[in-house]
């Protein structure tokens, strides 16, 4: 049993370095680098959306790729609400999403930014 | 030096633990377990799985199942929570406990990935390796090496967060800073920022050779990030069970809690 616990916990303090080194693997990362995260979504009729209404109560957002998703998530189960018009002032895009017979690809947020 | 051989004796005794330090640990996991499953039913998570919320932290690995199996999934989480609150005291509904709470932590990491999720689910994991039986004669006298383990997990958590935290500029105070928006100034996230990397580094050996100080720390700062942040309460709860194991066996009192005869 000594063994077999030390083992764990050499792969477990080993996957940790990995976590820490390597972008995208999950590790105790928690909060280190949040994004600013201003944005503006409003619908066809330019009211606007609170992405929040689309997140479990709670739900920490740091990322603004996870942010992007979300929205593009919004545009495509609300239909009926598009185009969509989203902006992110910190970086200057503005764009128009789920224009009509653009499909579900119409939804995503290109950007390079 | 007092300080240096206190802390070379400790390290002697690692892996020895008292009872009903291991008592208190189990408890609190289990009221973990529970805290988790409420703030996911409070947070709507349901709606996750019925399509009509955003598939949050879903790894993509395993497909969001349907919100009934959801609702399986939370029975059989907060049944283990409670098994553990209320039968820490007996191997044989320990032993269910944490094989019930295993897997189903496994599955839930799977569908919703959360640093909390994964905590709950390695401390559960350990739990199965060796069968705990608190009452047995002369427990604090015997290695518990899974339970070292568990102990070890809040070393890992602490220092692989801090350095985390280091690597990518928190203690800058902007991550903070975006973080609470202006409901801090700048100055105070950045001394926050550092107060947090300092405490996460500090607290496990504080914990090896203070215990009941650390324990302190660790409440401390458990309650303050609950209070701030939203949604980190069986977090907090599960660093606090893991400290709680910190507490040295005791030669002034005995340290099992074998029934007399």
């Amino acid at each position: 049993m000594k063994s077999l616990c030390r083992a764990l916990l050499v792969m477990n303090v080993l996957y940790c370095l990995l976590a820490a080194f390597q972008e995208g693997v999950p590790g105790w990362h928690m909060f280190e680098s949040v994004e600013p995260l201003g944005h503006e979504l409003r619908d066809r009729d330019w009211r606007v959306v609170d992405v929040r209404d689309y997140l479990p109560r709670g739900a920490n957002l740091v990322d603004r790729g996870e942010l992007r998703k979300i929205v593009a998530f919004v545009c495509e189960r609300e239909r009926a609400r598009a185009p969509f018009h989203y902006i992110e002032p910190g970086t200057g895009l503005d764009v128009t999403l789920g224009a009509e017979g653009s499909g579900p690809k119409g939804c995503i947020v290109h950007a390079d930014r | 030096m007092p300080t240096a051989e206190g802390l070379r004796a400790r390290l002697r005794t690692l892996e020895r633990f008292d009872a009903h330090a291991v008592i208190r640990f189990l408890r609190l996991f289990g009221a973990a377990l529970v805290v988790d499953v409420v703030t996911e039913v409070m947070a709507g998570v349901w709606h996750v799985h019925t399509g009509k919320l955003y598939p949050w932290r879903n790894l993509g690995i395993v497909p969001l199942y349907p919100a009934s199996v959801l609702a399986i999934e939370w029975a059989l989480r907060a049944a283990a929570g409670l098994m553990l609150v209320m039968g820490a005291r007996h191997a044989k509904v320990l032993s269910a406990a944490v094989r019930i709470a295993a897997p189903g932590l496994f599955i839930a990491v799977l569908e919703r990935y959360s640093n909390h999720g994964v905590l709950l689910f390695l401390i559960a994991f350990f739990l199965t390796l060796a069968p705990l039986d608190v009452t047995a004669p002369s427990f604090g006298e015997r290695d518990q090496p899974a339970l070292g383990l568990v102990r070890a997990q809040l070393a890992i958590v602490y220092v692989f967060s801090a350095a985390n935290k280091l690597a990518h500029g928190f203690a800058g105070g902007h991550s903070l800073s975006n973080l609470f928006g202006s409901a801090l100034p700048q100055g105070a996230t950045q001394v926050l920022s550092v107060l947090v990397i300092a405490t996460e580094l500090a607290l496990p050996l504080v914990l090896l050779r203070w215990p009941r100080v650390g324990l302190a720390g660790v409440v401390a700062m458990h309650v303050g990030f609950a209070a701030l942040v939203p949604g980190v309460a069986s977090f907090g709860l599960a660093m606090i069970a893991m400290a709680v194991l910190f507490a040295a066996p005791s030669p002034s009192r005995r340290s099992s809690l074998a029934l007399p005869g």
